[in-house]
């Protein structure tokens, strides 16, 4: 069912079609704010939340833009307030522990350290990039979203998001440069030495 | 940014034209800064892939409990 669809019967006092709405970009609404926050647990809450602003909102939502637009729009503004108030409140950034990142270790196989301080160190520097080209990364390369439709959550032009996400990619690439080189050092091991550890496969 | 530095951002992309694909392969095969920038950037990218999180099984529930809380208030204001 298509989203407008979905929208009109939310308006017409169908709380359960919502429901579709939420499972289709769920996941990616939480996606995208744990990259942003470095916390699951508020991750979810910031996606929740943005999921019940934008259905409170349904009535002033224009039809020519798609939904999960204005909802990527939503959860990132309410991803700065939340950064802006911790930043205040002098919290540190990624309090979760290791092993509960990912789901945690009954929800999935745990990872190798090395993946796993890569994507904290990775999480850590996204936090530190200035906002304008934080949201940018986030949506081009943890959502994976075309730079048109970076462009169109953020109210600016394709070019403008392009310069912010190459900006970005400097950033962390400064930022991460041992991590990085540490971590493809350690999946060409692992990957050299595959074959001879599972000669069955 | 400098025009050479933007093509490999757009190379990283997938975006680059034809020229600049030939421009781009040469540098990188006789540029050794030019290797070491491209190969940083592009592990920079993909170790992005890195980030995600799987959402709890409750999630759906609590979102639709809060829109029916939230509807339930509006109601009754």
């Amino acid at each position: 069912m298509e989203d407008t669809t979905i929208i009109r019967r939310c308006l017409s006092g169908c709380v359960e079609a919502y429901e579709d709405l939420v499972r289709r970009y769920g996941p990616q609404i939480v996606s995208l704010a744990f990259a942003m926050m470095g916390d699951r647990h508020e991750a979810e809450d910031v996606a929740q939340e943005a999921f019940v602003r934008a259905y409170r909102g349904l009535p002033r939502f224009r039809r020519k833009a798609r939904f999960s637009s204005w909802l990527y729009r939503i959860a990132l503004n309410l991803c700065r307030d939340r950064l802006k108030a911790r930043s205040r409140r002098g919290r540190s950034a990624g309090e979760e522990s290791l092993t509960e990142l990912d789901g945690g270790p009954r929800e999935q196989a745990p990872r190798r350290l090395a993946d796993r301080e890569l994507s904290e160190r990775m999480r850590e520097a996204i936090q530190g990039l200035p906002p304008l080209y934080r949201d940018c990364f986030a949506l081009r390369h943890l959502r994976g979203l075309p730079y048109e439709k970076v462009a169109e959550i953020l109210g600016i032009s394709p070019e403008t998001a392009r310069v912010r996400t190459y900006r970005a990619r400097e950033m962390l690439r400064e930022a991460l440069a041992s991590s990085v080189d540490t971590f493809w050092r350690e999946k060409a091991a692992r990957e050299k030495r595959r074959p001879a550890e599972e000669p069955g496969e | 940014m400098k025009k050479e530095k933007k093509m490999l951002h757009r190379a990283l992309d997938g975006e680059t034209s034809r020229s600049e694909t030939r421009f781009l392969r040469r540098a990188l095969r006789t540029d050794d800064r030019t290797r070491a920038e491209f190969e940083a950037l592009r592990k920079v990218v993909e170790a992005s892939g890195q980030v995600r999180v799987e959402v709890s099984p409750d999630f759906t529930r609590k979102v639709l409990e809060g829109v029916r809380e939230t509807t339930r208030r509006t109601r009754q204001t």
